[in-house]
């Protein structure tokens, strides 16, 4: 079970793409990363939606929404659309969470256009050159290897994502039933690859330094036992913002939404009350 | 350590890791090939249709080896149609497209793997579809034959083309191989699966053929069933022992066994008439495939009988030799074809009676006739007188037995004249006594004071004479019949009787007959009068007794009713109209006698005894008289006689010419003369309704000297 909440649409740059919502107040963006989709944040959906206007969006190619292959999927290219779906539903003005490359894009959004947001909440993201990568050779680097066997092979996706928990009983077959359920078709594979193949830090790298001139709040948590993203991302990052907050949850992984989702929670809600 | 050392060392250790690197990438690469052929070989194993099996196939292979596309096609004359292919950069699916291939490339496909790299990649173009805007960088196609026959080839498409790919070939090969393997136990399956289908078809068409053909043989089975089951006779099936194998309802119903007991029996079981020689014989008839047709007898449980007519016949069967016979239940036909026989008995008595009661009327008439002459003749006192009376009585008597036998023979028609009830009685008092026997007692109840109806004494008679049969045939071991006559005022409940018009008085004369037999029971009671209806063994009783004494009633303008206590006995009521006038006595004096005034009748009589006494009996009437023998002489006497004739007096059954015949020469030449017809017996004069017709005069045989006194008077005055 994902989300408990009716999936919505809208057509951005001539793609649906599928998102939840629900609750008043203040909006609240939840964006998710590679491997994940709006279902990664169905144990905070609830409680946010209690206090905000929660938006929980399928990035293109993935969860439900289109699965074009002829549009790029890099970093830079997501936060575009992003913004374009904002805009679509009509928001002024949000508080932009994203996990994983979902952090990447908020990044690259808060240098483009700072006015739109509250703040930035990066949890487990990715940040400069978190690989050494170039396009055409992804395929050997070990990462997307192993996704390109994962959207192959149930047991190799199983580890990837026991790997990036810390409490591996929550591990369960319903679990990977929502992160398999994508790869299920010929077309939810091509588009995951896809994703894989426009992995890039380039789009990271060159706002390297607009991050610094960053005059947004925010908030920067870090599950302790990530394997897949170093802690000197988070404290890189922490460094480098001004107005920026560090937290480090302990035995939590790099899926904080499945080990601890109250304590996020607490931190996001904590987060978006202190500008008051 | 010098510098230049140091170095050294770097630079050892930089080519000890660029070796050692590259042994790691050897390593994993082959790790990888390993890999891949396990994914596949996995994957493979479990695909169910050859289409599925390809693109699981083609997907693992260009995504675990990082290709631009790859297809499987089959290999048509100079080109390659696409069957299944894969395009990490598209969901389009190009299938059944062509792709174009060069001659020369295709003639070393169809000999082996084809290597393309560069520009020759040209000489094959792939579909917009499966390539998107990609040059291909190298070709790899593996041809393959698989078990139809048919000719199909894998191609393997990188965008780059270089040196990693080429060293793919083999691992491509070997996955391509594991695929086609796998394809053709597919193939072999789908074939398996297709004729199992086409079994499948075909048994269940089969299937439904049998079962269709079973329902209509059920359904036939079933109208047969109902046929045989409903059948009014009962339907044996018997085996070539003539024991009973089958039998339906009717023929449980008819011999009184449940069907469990008849299918341990055989013919010879059921019916009295069929021994062994004649079952033998009815067999080896039957078997020849001639139906037979006998009569048996048949016996039931409880041991009574009763005849069928039998047709049987061979029932033809794939398992053995049946016979199928069917028994219809012919008593009923027996009992009318007895009752025709004796309706039949009846009429020739009938009609004998008949013949000897014209002749004995004939000889009456004479009897009586002259008897009644020689008394005009002489005197009171005579001493001759005595002995004549006796002769005249003798004849009376005489007279009254051809009365009854004619009575028998039913030949008596009805004549609607005052009738006195009694006197019928006690003129057949003795008849009756002589009928009924000895053990049964006759009581005779008669009212003193006369009564008369209108109507046929010699009818009359008959009921009277009827009931008492019924009522003495009631006590076969003995008991007492009352024969009562009584007058009543008519119960409100009769209706009147317009046809007797004012005559009639109110009252009811009521003959009762009554017996202390065993009573009619009220199921049977209501049927009695019925025509051949009768409770009495075949050959004693038409059943037409009862039916006759309602008719006659009917025909008297009365009423009958019937009253009967099981074990006590039976009681008849006749009721008929009581009418004003007299019954005229057959024993009025000479003095009484009406005479002639010398008209002239004509008298046609063949019988020379009769026709002498008449005649003296006319002229001593004092009537003129012209006599013929037969209608020819009379005719021929009439024209010869100048005078009028004022009568003719004609026998009916006469040679040559009758009665009848005569008259309707004679009326036009003499339409004022009267006419009275003669006759023994007299259903010849018979009308419509039993009765005279109007206007008919008739004197009945044997002639009274009153009867004719009184008749030529009535008639030359009427």
């Amino acid at each position: 079970m994902g989300i408990d909440a009716a999936s919505q649409s809208c057509q951005v740059a001539g793609h649906k793409m599928v998102y939840y919502r629900a609750g008043h107040g203040e909006t609240v963006l939840l964006v998710h990363g590679i491997t994940t989709y709006s279902f990664i944040w169905r144990n905070l959906f609830a409680e946010l939606a209690a206090k905000y206007d929660v938006i929980a969006v399928d990035l293109l190619g993935c969860g439900i929404s289109d699965m074009p292959l002829d549009v790029s999927y890099a970093v830079k290219d997501h936060a575009e659309r992003l913004g374009e779906f904002i805009s679509v539903l009509g928001i002024d003005k949000f508080h932009f969470v994203g996990h994983d490359l979902g952090g990447g894009m908020g990044q690259v959004f808060a240098i483009k256009h700072p006015e739109l947001l509250f703040d930035l909440s990066l949890i487990n993201s990715v940040a400069y050159d978190f690989w050494p990568v170039q396009p055409i050779m992804a395929m050997r680097t070990p990462i997307v290897r192993q996704l390109l066997m994962a959207s192959l092979d149930v047991g190799t996706f199983r580890l990837i994502v026991k790997r990036g928990i810390y409490h591996k009983e929550n591990v369960t077959d319903e679990l990977m039933d929502l992160f398999m359920q994508p790869l299920q078709t010929s077309t939810g594979r091509k588009a995951f690859l896809h994703f894989a193949r426009c992995l890039d830090n380039q789009n990271l790298l060159e706002i390297a330094d607009d991050l610094k001139q960053l005059r947004l709040p925010v908030l920067i948590i870090r599950g302790n036992d990530d394997p897949y993203l170093s802690e000197a991302i988070s404290i890189k990052l922490h460094a480098e913002i001004p107005d920026s907050r560090l937290v480090k949850i302990l035995h939590s992984g790099h899926f904080i939404q499945e080990d601890a989702p109250e304590r996020l929670v607490a931190e996001l809600f904590s987060f978006f009350g202190d500008k008051r | 350590m010098t510098e230049g050392s140091d170095c050294q060392q770097c630079r050892e250790l930089k080519e000890k890791l660029r070796i050692l690197s590259l042994e790691n990438d050897q390593m994993a690469e082959r790790g990888e090939e390993t890999l891949l052929l396990g994914l596949i070989a996995e994957k493979i194993s479990q695909a169910s249709d050859v289409n599925s099996l390809v693109d699981t196939g083609l997907e693992q292979i260009a995504i675990l080896k990082d290709l631009a596309c790859c297809a499987f096609c089959l290999m048509e004359d100079d080109s390659g149609r696409i069957i299944r292919s894969y395009n990490s950069m598209s969901h389009a699916a190009p299938d059944n497209k062509l792709l174009q291939i060069s001659p020369a490339v295709f003639t070393e496909l169809k000999n082996g793997n084809v290597m393309l790299t560069g520009e020759d990649c040209q000489q094959v173009q792939l579909p917009h579809e499966i390539t998107a805007d990609m040059q291909p960088g190298a070709i790899f196609m593996v041809p393959f034959a698989i078990r139809q026959g048919k000719s199909y080839f894998f191609i393997f498409v990188d965008n780059i083309g270089d040196v990693r790919f080429q060293q793919m070939r083999h691992l491509l090969h070997r996955a391509a191989d594991m695929i086609v393997s796998r394809y053709d136990i597919l193939l072999l399956l789908a074939e398996l699966r297709e004729l199992n289908l086409d079994l499948d078809r075909k048994v269940n068409e089969r299937t439904r053929d049998l079962v269709a053909a079973n329902k209509f043989l059920r359904n036939s089975e079933q109208r047969f069933r109902t046929l045989v089951e409903s059948a009014a006779d009962a339907i044996f099936v018997l085996n070539d022992n003539l024991k009973v194998m089958d039998v339906n309802e009717q023929a449980c119903n008819s011999l009184g066994y449940t069907k469990k007991e008849l299918l341990t029996l055989s013919v010879y079981d059921l019916d009295d008439s069929i021994d062994l020689a004649a079952g033998r014989h009815l067999i080896s008839e039957m078997a020849k495939g001639n139906i037979q047709i006998v009569n048996g007898i048949h016996r039931r449980k409880d041991g009574s009988t009763f005849p069928v007519e039998i047709r049987a016949g061979l029932l033809k069967s794939n398992e053995g030799q049946y016979f199928i016979a069917l028994a219809r239940d012919i008593s009923q036909r027996q009992i009318l074809e007895e009752q025709l026989v004796q309706a039949q008995k009846m009429e020739a008595v009938g009609r004998l009676a008949g013949g000897i009661a014209h002749d004995f009327n004939n000889i009456l008439t004479t009897i009586m006739g002259y008897s009644e002459m020689a008394l005009l003749e002489l005197a009171d006192g005579h001493p001759l007188r005595e002995d004549i009376e006796m002769i005249k009585e003798a004849g009376s008597k005489a007279t009254l037995l051809t009365r009854q036998l004619l009575l028998f023979s039913r030949k008596q028609v009805i004549t609607m004249e005052p009738v006195n009830l009694n006197e019928v009685i006690t003129g057949i008092a003795k008849m009756l006594g002589r009928m009924i026997g000895e053990d049964v007692e006759v009581v005779l109840d008669i009212e003193p004071r006369p009564g008369n109806v209108k109507g046929d004494a010699g009818k009359l008679e008959q009921v009277v004479m009827n009931l008492v049969i019924n009522a003495r045939d009631a006590m076969p071991d003995g008991g007492k019949i009352t024969v009562m006559t009584r007058c009543l005022p008519s119960p409100a409940r009769f209706v009147d009787v317009p046809e007797l018009g004012h005559e009639h008085t109110g009252n009811h004369l009521v003959l009762t007959v009554s017996d202390t037999g065993g009573g009619i029971p009220p199921e049977i009671l209501k049927n009695i009068f019925e025509p051949f209806f009768t409770t009495k063994d075949s050959g004693k009783g038409t059943g037409l007794g009862l039916a006759t004494v309602y008719g006659i009633t009917k025909q008297h303008f009365g009423h009958i009713e019937v009253e009967s206590t099981v074990g006590a006995g039976t009681t008849f009521r006749v009721y008929l109209p009581e009418i004003h006038g007299t019954a005229e006595k057959d024993t009025s004096g000479p003095e009484a006698m009406p005479r002639g005034n010398h008209e002239m009748i004509l008298l046609v009589e063949d019988d020379e005894m009769i026709r002498q006494m008449l005649s003296a009996l006319i002229k001593k009437l004092g009537y003129e008289l012209l006599i013929a023998e037969d209608g020819m002489e009379a005719l021929a006497v009439a024209n010869n006689h100048d005078g009028h004739i004022d009568l003719l007096l004609t026998d009916v059954i006469m040679p040559k010419m009758n009665g009848g015949e005569l008259v309707e020469k004679f009326k036009p030449t003499h339409s004022h003369s009267k006419v009275i017809y003669m006759s023994g017996y007299t259903d010849d004069m018979i009308g419509k309704h039993g009765v005279l017709e109007e206007g008919m005069n008739f004197l009945q045989k044997p002639v009274s000297f009153n009867d004719l006194a009184v008749k030529l008077r009535e008639v030359l005055e009427g």
